[in-house]
């Protein structure tokens, strides 16, 4: 028998056996040939993000230096490159719309309109075989921006309160502005426990944190990044390493230096009043301004120091080389005009508001007034006997004042000196209706009385009652201008502070919205907010006046009478005196709830220290190189509009940013 | 019927194809895992390189332009037992053109590590260098 052959069984397992050689050695050749494909499409994925990022910062620089700019860029790199086109005919195209106040024209590359003074930019990168794109929104502003930020530390003391608003309007249908976040934001890395990031001192007072505030400081160095009492209260808002934000460094020296070459800045070193900015303006050495800085799309620049014993009102922005020295504020937010000031201090900036009500108060207890019933002429009266001026210096008469002038004096001159020598200047230079002068607490008025007050004692300054004076005086012109309460005469709906009507009292006693007469019986001004015109309320037919009231005179309605004014009339003083008291009692009985809190509108930046004390309230954001400190109530409302606060001075920020 | 076994012939031909084999897919896997090895290395390197450069960024503008010019800042970093020496440079980025003022900086994160490989029988070890760059760039007013 033929013996079988196994040569075809071995053949098969050599077979077998070489099939799963081969598939192992596949499946080795094909880990090994992944692996090494991901890791290089790794390391070209991260080539080409960092590329792509590099490119968004190239290009903010080139926006800076061109706010218009819309060529095409390509740069090539060691190992990657990365591209930007402004051309719409490529897929991946940019548009510039910085240097438009209003949205553009063209649509960005996924058909949506471009925001006012913003850039929408894609940055396409490649390194290797991988493409990367970053699609980004720049705009002037900040990127970080919050009710406080400093790059040290932040101390607040007693009262303070930290919230934030999309915009001062309130929402359709609404009576309070949309919330927003607000916060504060310190990058101090604490090295020591006992001087955290973020602090706050009690004093007695309270910290109220809106929900959707928070506290954001650096990690700490050993140190502590919050004072223990705020992660009790916020454990869940205060936020240790959150800091990733940058705050820019902005060289004000350098923007002050380009600015001086706008027109010089009219007067002298000291300036009263009004003073108006309304283009570009420059100043080499310190400026003082006694009353209001007000800017209408203004820049001044200032290489010096900037002392404002007022308030800064209006819309621009204010680059000073040196310090920012702020005394006063505003009284009252404005809420339906153009408000939002950019100071931006090369030094430091201080805030320091008057607690009006605070200084009355402190008068009146001084010279023993009783604030609830006295009036503040008679506070102001018993306070000239020590400062020495006179009211008759008030209207910068020449002449003794007769306090008792015959009956048969002119009418209705009150203040007008009876005495020898000829009357020089009235203080309310315009005739009123039945041609006398009479005073009113219009704005051009109160502003002469101000000023006369000042000229009268220009050792105001240093004394401390008597600046309050003023500044009590001051805050009374600026409420009567901004006259923020208001019934309508339906009596069914109220505007009150966050009301948007502003009225002026004219010089010849037209009441105005916007220099447009408003209609008679419109409104039924609330007490004390308007006064009658003066030649009705002061006349020097005293019988008349003495024995009827307001209403029974058959005044319009819009003149209905007031019981202060009523019974102020109802005295027993000569008509001089009742004249006289008439223009401060009507409008300011000491009852001073409605002098408050001082404001700021807008973004304050420095390069060093940021203070502000004295129930100082800024609405908008503070923003300091250096440290932040607020003491004695102090009230931060981050003001999301306030972001494009200052067009295109400020750095182009980042204000949106996705990975394609 | 008696079946006849291997001859010692063919066993010993077997045995030989299968130790040839086992040879190359042994030498095979090693390559294999050398070259996981180097990759995963090379992701490494490349997140250390990426922090690195975040962190940089993340530094005043003024600390970065002052390394323009200079020889590097050095830092080196341990990760999973390995050393990564990361080195970075920095220069006005070119062309001029694109750089008004040279004021735009490219940032070049060099990120050097050394590989062991045994080489086997023998069981020398050798080292061999290895290295990644990563680009940046970083601009005055902050940077992505």
């Amino acid at each position: 028998m033929k013996r079988r052959s196994n040569w075809g069984g071995i053949l098969l397992a050599a077979l077998a056996l070489s099939i799963i050689i081969l598939m192992l050695v596949g499946i080795l050749l094909q880990r090994g040939r992944t692996g090494l494909f991901q890791s290089s499409h790794y390391r070209d994925s991260v080539r080409a993000l960092q590329a792509a990022r590099g490119g968004v910062n190239h290009v903010m620089t080139l926006l800076e230096e061109n706010a218009a700019y819309s060529s095409d860029l390509s740069i090539a790199l060691e190992d990657a490159e990365y591209s930007i086109t402004f051309d719409p005919g490529n897929p991946n195209f940019s548009v510039n719309n910085l240097s438009s106040a209003s949205p553009s024209t063209q649509t960005n590359m996924f058909g949506e309109e471009v925001p006012p003074r913003s850039a929408d930019i894609v940055v396409t990168a490649r390194s290797g075989r991988v493409e990367r794109r970053v699609h980004v929104i720049l705009s002037n502003g900040f990127s970080a921006f919050r009710s406080a930020s400093a790059v040290g530390r932040v101390i607040l003391t007693g009262d303070v309160k930290v919230d934030g608003i999309k915009s001062l309007t309130p929402p359709p249908g609404q009576t309070e502005p949309a919330p927003a976040p607000g916060g504060v934001l310190s990058k101090f890395e604490s090295t020591n426990a006992s001087e955290p990031s973020i602090e706050w001192i009690e004093s007695g007072g309270t910290f109220e944190l809106s929900e959707l505030s928070r506290l954001e400081a650096s990690a700490p160095s050993g140190g502590a990044a919050f004072s223990s009492n705020l992660e009790s209260l916020f454990p869940d808002r205060a936020i240790e390493d959150g800091a990733s934000d940058v705050i820019p460094d902005i060289d004000v020296d350098a923007y002050v230096a380009g600015g001086m070459a706008s027109p010089p800045l009219a007067g002298g070193s000291t300036l009263a009043g009004y003073v108006y900015v309304g283009d570009s303006r420059s100043r080499s050495g310190n400026v003082t301004v006694n009353g209001t800085l007000s800017l209408t799309e203004g820049t001044l620049y200032v290489d010096g120091d900037l002392t404002v014993n007022g308030n800064i009102e209006g819309t621009g922005s204010v680059f000073v080389s040196g310090d920012i020295n702020v005394v006063g504020g505003n009284t009252l937010v404005m809420t339906d005009r153009p408000a939002g000031v950019a100071l931006l201090a090369g030094g430091d900036v201080s805030l320091q508001g008057i607690n009006a009500a605070g200084a009355l108060q402190n008068l009146a207890s001084l010279y023993g007034f009783e604030p609830a019933t006295d009036r503040l002429f008679s506070l102001l009266t018993g306070y000239q006997g020590s400062v020495g001026f006179s009211w008759v210096a008030l209207g910068k008469h020449d002449g003794p004042w007769v306090p008792d002038p015959p009956a048969s004096a002119p009418p209705p001159d009150n203040l007008r000196p009876l005495g020898p020598a000829p009357i020089e200047e009235w203080v309310n230079p315009i005739a009123g209706p039945n041609g006398g002068h009479a005073l009113a607490f219009s704005n051009a008025a109160t502003t002469r009385v101000v000023l006369s007050l000042k000229e009268t004692y220009p050792a105001y300054t240093s004394d401390p009652q008597a600046l309050k004076v003023v500044k009590a005086l001051e805050d009374l012109q600026y409420f009567f201008r901004s006259n923020k309460h208001y019934v309508k005469h339906d009596g069914t709906s109220l505007i009150n502070q966050a009301g948007t009507r502003f009225f002026d009292l004219e010089d010849d006693y037209q009441l105005t919205e916007g220099g447009v007469p408003i209609a008679p019986n419109e409104f039924t001004p609330n007490a004390l907010d308007l006064l009658p015109p003066m030649d009705l309320l002061v006349t020097d037919d005293s019988s008349t006046m003495l024995d009827e009231d307001w209403d029974d005179r058959g005044a319009p309605d819009y003149l209905r009478t007031h019981d202060a004014i009523f019974a102020l009339l109802g005295n027993n003083a000569d008509l001089q005196n009742r004249r006289r008291d008439a223009f401060f009692e009507a409008n300011n009985p000491l009852d001073a709830n409605w002098l408050g809190d001082s404001y700021f509108q807008g973004m304050v930046y420095a390069r060093g220290d940021v203070s502000a004390e004295t129930n100082f309230r800024v609405v908008g954001a503070l923003i300091s190189l250096g440290n932040i400190s607020l003491s004695n109530g102090s009230w931060l409302t981050l003001n999301e509009e306030y972001s494009d606060l200052v067009g295109q001075v400020l750095p182009i920020g980042l204000v949106f940013y996705e990975e394609l | 019927m008696k079946s006849r076994g291997f001859t010692l012939g063919e066993i010993l031909i077997a045995f030989f194809v299968l130790s040839i084999a086992s040879l190359f897919l042994i030498g095979l896997t090693v390559t294999n895992l050398s070259i996981q090895e180097k990759g995963g290395a090379t992701v490494r390197a490349a997140q250390v390189g990426e922090s690195m450069l975040e962190d940089w960024k993340g530094r005043p503008y003024g600390e970065v332009l002052a390394l323009s010019g200079q020889p590097g800042s050095q830092q080196t970093v341990i990760l999973e037992g390995r050393e990564y020496i990361c080195t970075l440079t920095v220069d006005p980025l070119q062309p001029a053109a694109s750089n008004p003022g040279s004021r735009v900086l490219l940032m070049n994160m060099n990120v050097a590590w050394q590989e062991q490989t045994v080489i086997s029988g023998g069981g020398t070890k050798t080292t061999r260098d290895n290295s990644l760059d990563l680009q940046s760039i970083m601009s005055p007013g902050g940077s992505l």
